[in-house]
């Protein structure tokens, strides 16, 4: 009777053991590849080191085998039993077979998603002016120089969080005022389901024309690098965005301003007294270059049509020039920038209609108790295939408006740019796009060539020629009617 | 050895006689190559999203090489086109250049490109799909979502190529804007694999042939080809692609192909 006792309780000693932990275990059980159980530990780690120099996940686990201990080697874990089965093929196809089992899963170490890479481009750059400078005693025909532009970036936490670094540099140029330094982009981004933070410095566009970018408020532009206004200077800011069916909001908070880059004395593209960036500029807020400057934008896809509402308020990236003056370390005469502030409410439309794109930019700014709108719209027409060939050539027409007219600071009120963009599509990604703006009001004719074709597979050489014809005295860029040039560049990318 | 053998004749025998293809009888051609299209197109799906990596390597006439090199993603849809993101690694000027596609079964695919240098997401239009990919012999429309209702079909035979029993399919694009009048598939019996693809032009005239090569299994039943090879016989220049680490249902959604996500994919 003792005996009997006993032995009962010890079945439900035992049983309630090996239920509990079934129990448990089954919570925390994974499907494993199991490849074999062996009794010998050499020939288990010798198999262990096969499957891992094929690139397999292996373990080798002691296991209790009727009584006896044992070595089984499995290959996982795996999340699904399907990814379990697809190795599964995979280890069939190099020799191995093995059967989907479940094992208790071991605590292991999240892999790393941390990702570091490092590249960019270093260009070099020649510039010719066509006609003599109308300041010989200071300026130049020619400029050679050289640009760096590397980019660091990481991401870590499966690439919801990074940092990016890119700084620019530009040496050896005559022009002093083109050597300079900027901090492209040094941003922290943190991705959190359909929200995205990024604090730091960096660029924005938002634009959908070719000819000008008016709703591009955020970056100042680097006017030193190319006086179509497409470089941008890095801008400190902390960006939120939210990402909804109904589009997407972003907000800025803009904590510093950067003032926009000018020829110097040696320099061309400037009028008879240089822009003076040394001194401080002449700001409407009383927070001078560290007002705090917001901006929201919506935008939007529905079908073919995409819209942009966006809005500003603080300090104005166009600078008004002429109105201050100063003197500079030489004792010349120089024009002090003024920025206002503005609010500047704009829109972007695009619709894609076939081969046709049609698009516009508008923006309606308030700046010193005055409204004004100024607003680009027109369309691309791309033709495929030219020819029977795989090139494809695009015509673009754009109408640009000011309803300041004359009064218009900028040189375009009521002009027409007409453009040809000929995509080669070769090995070599060769493109030329084409465009002139020509003033309906009067004579002025700007035109502009950039065309581009890589080189073996690192190098990028690119040819550029802008000039102006025609323009009359009363035109902002009258004071740039000898500065036609080519530029020549051979990139070397990374 | 004898377990192979049976399995290998029980589809047969399922074939035979449950199968609508066994009634040719009464199939028109046209039926008859829809049908084998859609066991094709049904046999190809089901992986639920993938990650690769894509070599591309140009030639031209003269042996000149140019070389691509692209991390691409793809998700299924249900009931839609397939959605897919790819991101330029390589060549350097271009790096970090995405491209992000809706495929749509009918309606035309919408498509949006990422520019870095200019932080530029620009939509483009998906309609110039019989142009070059990346500057090689591929088309958009060769690499794009492949949706049974793009084309129309027409069975025009059987052949054995390279020692397997193959059904010949030609499929015309409904598409005006595409740069083909016909393709003419081989599909494998065995498998439903298009082994081989003649390309004919606008003007009707034989412009490229796609053989692919190197087909292995993943996730029990899903074939791909480690290699594509395009060459283009009216301009003698080759595009070889080399897939690279394919990597299916590596938990992918909706959410990792939405136009926000390109200025954050590298």
């Amino acid at each position: 009777m003792f005996i009997n006792r006993s032995f009962l309780i010890n079945i439900i000693v035992v049983m309630t053991m090996f239920f509990g932990v079934a129990a448990v275990q089954a919570n925390n059980k994974v499907p494993y590849l199991q490849i074999g159980v062996f009794s010998d530990k050499a020939t288990a780690k010798n198999i262990l080191q096969q499957l891992e120099s094929s690139g397999f996940s292996a373990e080798q686990r002691t296991i209790d085998a009727i009584g006896r201990p044992a070595e089984v080697v499995l290959v996982g874990p795996y999340e699904r039993t399907s990814q379990a089965l697809y190795d599964q093929s995979r280890l069939r196809d190099i020799g191995w077979s093995a059967a989907v089992k479940r094992f208790p899963a071991l605590p292991k170490p999240k892999p790393s998603t941390f990702r570091a890479t490092a590249s960019g481009s270093l260009t070099a750059e020649l510039r010719g002016f066509v006609d003599d400078p109308l300041y010989p005693a200071e300026q130049y025909d020619t400029f050679a120089s050289l640009a760096i532009q590397p980019e660091f970036h990481m991401s870590w936490n499966d690439r919801k969080s990074s940092l990016t670094f890119v700084p620019f540099v530009r040496v050896g140029d005559k022009d002093e005022e083109r050597n300079h330094a900027d901090v492209r982009e040094l941003m922290w981004l943190n991705a959190m389901g359909d929200w995205e933070l990024r604090l730091g410095i960096g660029k924005v566009f938002w634009g959908v024309t070719e000819s000008l970018h008016l709703v591009d408020v955020i970056n100042q532009i680097d006017q030193v690098e190319s006086p179509d206004g497409e470089d941008k200077l890095g801008q400190p800011m902390a960006n939120l965005s939210w990402f909804t069916d109904w589009g997407t909001w972003d907000l800025f908070a803009l904590p510093l301003f950067r003032e926009r880059t000018f020829a110097g004395v040696k320099g061309r593209l400037r009028g008879p007294l240089v822009v003076d960036t040394e001194q401080d500029a002449r700001y409407e807020s009383d927070d001078k270059d560290e007002h705090l400057d917001w901006a929201i934008r919506w935008s939007h896809y529905i079908g073919d049509w995409d819209i942009g509402l966006s809005h500003f308020s603080g300090t104005s990236r166009d600078p008004k020039i002429g109105d201050d003056f100063g003197v500079n370390s030489l004792g010349q005469t120089v024009l002090i920038p003024r920025y206002n502030l503005i609010d500047q409410t704009g829109l972007t439309l695009q619709a894609l209609l076939g081969d046709w794109a049609w698009k516009l930019e508008a923006t309606s700014t308030e700046e010193m108790n005055q409204r004004y709108t100024q607003a680009v719209a027109g369309f691309e027409y791309t033709h495929v295939g030219l020819s029977g060939s795989s090139m494809d050539l695009g015509l673009l027409l754009e109408y640009l408006y000011d309803d300041r007219a004359e009064l218009a600071p900028g040189p375009f009120a009521d002009d027409v740019m007409l453009g040809l963009r000929w995509v080669f599509n070769d090995m070599q990604s060769s493109e030329i796009l084409m465009g002139a703006i020509y003033d309906l009001e009067g004579s002025a004719v700007s035109s502009s060539v950039e065309a581009s074709r890589r080189l073996g597979q690192s190098w990028k050489l690119t040819l550029e020629y802008r000039g102006a014809s025609g323009l009359e005295p009363t035109d902002p860029a009258y004071i740039f009617r000898n500065d036609d040039y080519f530029q020549l560049g051979l990139g070397y990318f990374f | 050895m004898r377990m192979s053998n049976k399995l290998f004749v029980v589809p047969v025998l399922l074939t035979a006689f449950l199968s609508p293809l066994s009634v040719s009888a009464q199939t028109t051609p046209e039926q008859r190559g829809f049908e084998i299209s859609k066991e094709a197109d049904r046999r190809g799906n089901g992986f639920d999203d993938f990650r690769a990596e894509m070599e591309m390597i140009l030639k031209n006439r003269h042996g000149d090489e140019s070389r691509r090199y692209i991390r691409v993603m793809g998700l299924e849809v249900d009931g839609d086109g397939d959605k897919g993101l790819s991101i330029f690694e390589e060549p350097a000027d271009v790096k970090g250049t995405a491209m992000l596609t809706h495929s749509h079964k009918v309606e035309t695919d919408d498509q949006w490109l990422f520019l870095p240098a200019l932080k530029r997401v620009k939509r483009i239009a998906s309609r110039n799909k019989s142009g070059p990919y990346m500057g090689s012999e591929f088309a958009y429309e060769d690499l794009g979502s492949q949706e049974l209702e793009k084309y129309t079909y027409s069975y025009m035979g059987d052949e054995v190529y390279e020692g397997m029993d193959c059904f010949v399919v030609a499929r015309d694009p409904v598409d005006k804007y595409s740069g083909y009048t016909r393709q003419v598939t081989w599909i494998d019996k065995a498998e439903y694999r298009p082994l081989k693809t003649d390309f004919y032009d606008r003007k009707n005239a034989l412009l490229k042939t796609l053989t692919f090569i190197g087909y292995k299994k993943y996730l029990e039943h899903h074939w791909r080809p480690d290699e594509m090879f395009m060459e283009n016989h009216q301009t003698g220049k080759t595009t070889r692609i080399v897939w690279k680490n394919y990597r299916f249902r590596t938990g992918l959604n909706d959410s990792d192909f939405q136009v926000n996500d390109l200025k954050r994919a590298r």
